[in-house]
């Protein structure tokens, strides 16, 4: 992305950013709160619109795209707070962002026999998903009745059935046991091997996130502070200042 | 008071069946898909608009009878002699009465629910779509040459009228409803009850997740409100040929809450309990109607028309207190993938 700008009134939460995320990396995203990283997850992934600046994926300029068409594209994102469907159960959170399913389609789906060998594919494919994240046994409790640690993992779960080529995780281990903070990235890293995704990630707890991730960005008051490998920013002496608190 | 028993079983039957069509088309809009519609009159009126055009102007065509004033005494006496003695073009008409009060329905909420649509905030498409009802009601009112203003139009006819027996005739129809009801019923459980079903779900409880999962959510709003607005209509063209006179002032917009009513009182995301809340004000609406009737001479302190607004906002304060859900609260998306998990 090149310098991306996104204003609300007087405040600039993104001052001029550009950046680069590497096809097949683990890159983090960090800086204080109120910096302007989940503004930017949003323009990025066209749920909030950037005042100026241009944004590439796969070599495609994608801003000024609606949400829905960049997710098309593979790039899928988290949130913060888990945005779960409370009135549907963990299984249907799960299964709705599967791609091209003919029965969302209103004249097909009264037809059963027209989507029913689909439904289970991706009934399937939630089921291994829902295993990975040791929610299977959960699959018809509503969403609303899970635990916050179990809604941020459904969270990254959904994203995961979107087929995505970069995932935008905004703190995906918030509210997770350190342990489990850790296997999360352990999966990510899996994943990332194994499929070829790309993430970029938002995260606070940097103990976990420094051992895993490929290349790091500091964000502080809209702009991008610093840049570098994890042992790059540990040593930078402005990071540590407006971040660590050092 | 004598109550004649064939007439009320007809009159409770065919009521029945247009407040559940109604009922399910609001519960799929909003009960499913969080789209408030508070103009759910406007597309009830635009189904029995369409009858009364359809009977005043197509009904003679079809018979070959040339008529000159569709709208004066001489068209009701031409379309009410077709209806009973021509029973082909009679029926082909009621058909292509249902089928085009459908696609003007539909294409009605498409047209008034485009710009809202596109706003973020679904409570302007409730401001748009109640204030767009009176002006169809006004309009229509004050031009009387598509259903004679506000004198109306008579005549449009029991589509069985040339069984020629009226209890007879009176109990098809009614027949014909329900049936028609028990259909939309079948349709509603069905789309629900798969992919779409879960995506409507998606966008009522998170408009901007659903997006960012790759979901088109302005289509998705516009195409359930096409299609309860098409089932709206749909049961204004069954109302109108019930009743057998249009007139504008019966679509004013209490008839909209009506169906709030219904949907709120059986419950939100259930096709079963929008039945339900349909019943309860059938009954309610039936049995006030009956009793102002027959009480009204003796009476002289109750109004009984006035008694069920009273009645329903006794039993809808009932309703939010102690049963927030419903009388049947809301039900799972139900498809193949459980039975999948199961094993």
């Amino acid at each position: 992305m090149v310098d991306v700008v996104k204003s609300f009134e007087s405040l600039r939460a993104v001052d001029k950013v550009s950046l680069t995320v590497k096809e097949g990396s683990l890159t983090g995203l960090i800086g204080p709160n109120g910096s302007g990283k989940s503004t930017l997850f949003n323009v990025i992934s066209g749920i909030e619109r950037a005042d100026s600046g241009e944004i590439y994926f796969l070599g495609g300029c994608i801003d000024g795209l609606p949400s829905h068409t960049i997710f098309g594209k593979g790039l899928v994102k988290s949130f913060q707070d888990p945005k779960l469907f409370l009135g549907m159960t963990v299984l249907d959170n799960v299964m709705l962002p599967a791609r091209n399913q003919l029965g969302e389609k209103p004249y097909k789906a009264p037809f059963r026999s027209t989507w029913r060998d689909q439904e289970i594919d991706i009934a399937d494919k939630a089921g291994r998903v829902l295993n990975t994240l040791a929610m299977k046994g959960l699959f018809r409790q509503s969403a609303a009745e899970i635990s916050g640690g179990q809604m941020k993992l459904l969270e990254v779960g959904r994203t995961l059935m979107g087929e995505p080529r970069m995932l935008l995780l905004d703190e995906p281990t918030a509210g997770v046991a350190p342990i489990r903070a850790r296997e999360i990235f352990e999966r990510m890293v899996r994943m990332r091997n194994e499929l070829g995704i790309t993430f970029f990630i938002i995260e606070h707890r940097l103990e976990v996130l420094f051992n895993y991730v490929d290349y790091v960005y500091v964000m502080h008051r809209g702009k991008i502070l610093a840049e570098g490998t994890s042992g790059e920013i540990l040593e930078n002496g402005t990071v540590a200042e407006v971040y660590l608190g050092a | 008071m004598t109550v004649n028993i064939t007439s009320l079983i007809v009159t409770f039957a065919s009521f029945l069946g247009i407040y559940t069509i109604l009922s399910i088309s609001l519960n799929l809009e909003y009960g499913y898909g969080g789209q408030p519609n508070f103009g759910k009159v406007a597309f009830f009126a635009m189904g029995a608009f369409v009858a009364g055009v359809m009977a005043s102007r197509v009904l003679p065509l079809l018979a070959g009878v040339p008529i000159t004033d569709p709208l004066g005494p001489e068209g009701v006496e031409v379309r009410t002699t077709i209806s009973s003695t021509r029973p082909i073009e009679t029926m082909v008409s009621f058909t292509l009465t249902l089928v085009l009060a459908m696609i003007v329905g539909g294409f009605l909420g498409y047209v008034l629910s485009y710009p809202a649509l596109r706003l973020r905030e679904e409570w302007f498409l409730a401001m748009v779509l109640l204030v767009s009802g009176e002006i169809l009601r006004i309009i229509v009112r004050s031009y009387p040459p598509i259903v004679g203003g506000y004198q109306g139009l008579a005549g449009v006819s029991n589509p069985f009228r040339w069984v020629n027996d009226a209890t007879r005739a009176s109990l098809m129809y009614a027949g014909l409803i329900l049936t028609i009801a028990l259909g939309v019923y079948f349709f509603a459980e069905r789309s629900v009850n798969s992919p779409f079903g879960r995506l409507l779900k998606s966008v009522r409880d998170d408009s901007v997740a659903s997006m960012s999962l790759g979901k088109n959510v302005q289509l998705v709003r516009a195409q359930v409100l096409v299609i309860g607005s098409a089932l709206a209509a749909l049961a204004g063209a069954l109302y109108a040929h019930h009743i057998g006179f249009i007139t504008p002032d019966d679509f004013i917009p209490i008839r909209t809450f009506d169906v709030w009513v219904m949907m709120v009182l059986g419950g939100m995301a259930n096709n079963r309990g929008a039945v339900a809340g349909a019943a309860v004000m059938t009954f309610i609406d039936r049995a006030t109607a009956m009793l102002a009737v027959e009480l009204g001479t003796f009476s002289r302190f109750i109004e009984f028309n006035y008694v069920r607004y009273v009645l329903v906002g006794i039993l809808m304060i009932a309703i939010l207190m102690h049963r927030q859900r419903g009388l049947l609260p809301e039900r799972p998306v139900e498809t193949a993938a459980y039975e999948v998990m199961q094993d």
